[in-house]
């Protein structure tokens, strides 16, 4: 009996002392922060001048482009390389455009809803 | 001595009694404890997870709605190519340029301006406002 008492005692350690605590698993929501960048500065265009000349008008065009210019040399378009021109450059704007919307469009994914940010 | 032994056997059966009632009521006493906690946590997680359906709801609802939005806008930008095509297949501009070259110079310059500010335009930065955002 005397031996029996400190053996248990021994045996069982303190485990009588605090029961054991439930393990608890929490999920804590952690937001990301995407820094939104700053967009390239706009582009500056300078202006161009399209002459259209024919058989016609070609004296009056000469001496206008040599006033205009100094000499007579320039880069010739055909009617339908202008129209291909400004089709290529509708194209370029196209693009752009729905570039910048799609920039938009995530730019405002990313940004947090206005009833959470009062939550917070 | 028989009543000594009734008495005995009266009063472990009393006490038997009372303990079985004490230990009932401290049993039953922490199983309503338990119990309570069980309940304010599962209503906490509940809770929870309503907020989080309702964010999810609501992210979903903003995702549809920025599509739609998009999806119009980037439509929109087919315009000025559309209507340029329509105007080309409309008028012969050689035949047009032979006819009134003055009008037709002034119209294309004008129009090269008019698209030079048109992109111009579109770079131009419109929303400076935050520098950070969360996700």
């Amino acid at each position: 009996m005397s031996l029996l008492i400190p053996t248990l005692l021994l045996s069982s350690g303190c485990s009588s002392w605090r029961s054991v605590l439930p393990v608890e698993v929490k999920t804590v929501e952690v937001e990301r922060k995407i820094p939104l960048q700053t967009r390239p500065s706009p582009v500056r265009l300078n202006d161009i001048h399209f002459y259209v000349v024919t058989e016609q008008n070609f004296e009056e065009f000469k001496n206008k482009f040599i006033k205009e210019n100094g000499d007579l040399v320039g880069y010739v378009l055909s009617v339908r390389d202008y129209e291909t021109l400004a089709l290529n450059m509708a194209e370029i704007k196209r693009y752009l455009q729905q570039q910048k919307e799609i920039i938009i469009y995530y730019e405002k994914a990313v940004t947090p809803n206005q009833e959470k940010e009062k939550q917070e | 001595m028989l009543k000594i032994y009734i008495l005995i056997v009266v009063v472990g059966l009393v006490g038997g009694v009372v303990y079985g009632g004490y230990y009932y009521y401290k049993d039953t006493q922490s199983r309503i404890q338990t119990l309570t906690e069980n309940s304010a946590r599962l209503e906490a997680v509940t809770k929870e997870q309503d907020n989080t359906i309702n964010v999810l709801v609501k992210d979903q609802q903003k995702f549809e709605e920025l599509n739609i939005e998009l999806q119009s806008k980037l439509d929109k930008a087919n315009e000025y190519k559309d209507v340029l095509i329509g105007k080309l297949r409309k008028h012969d501009l050689a035949k047009l340029s032979m006819q009134k070259p003055g009008l037709i110079e002034k119209r294309i310059n004008n129009g090269t301006n008019k698209l030079f500010k048109s992109l111009e335009e579109l770079t131009v930065i419109e929303s400076p406002d935050s520098n950070t955002s969360t996700q």
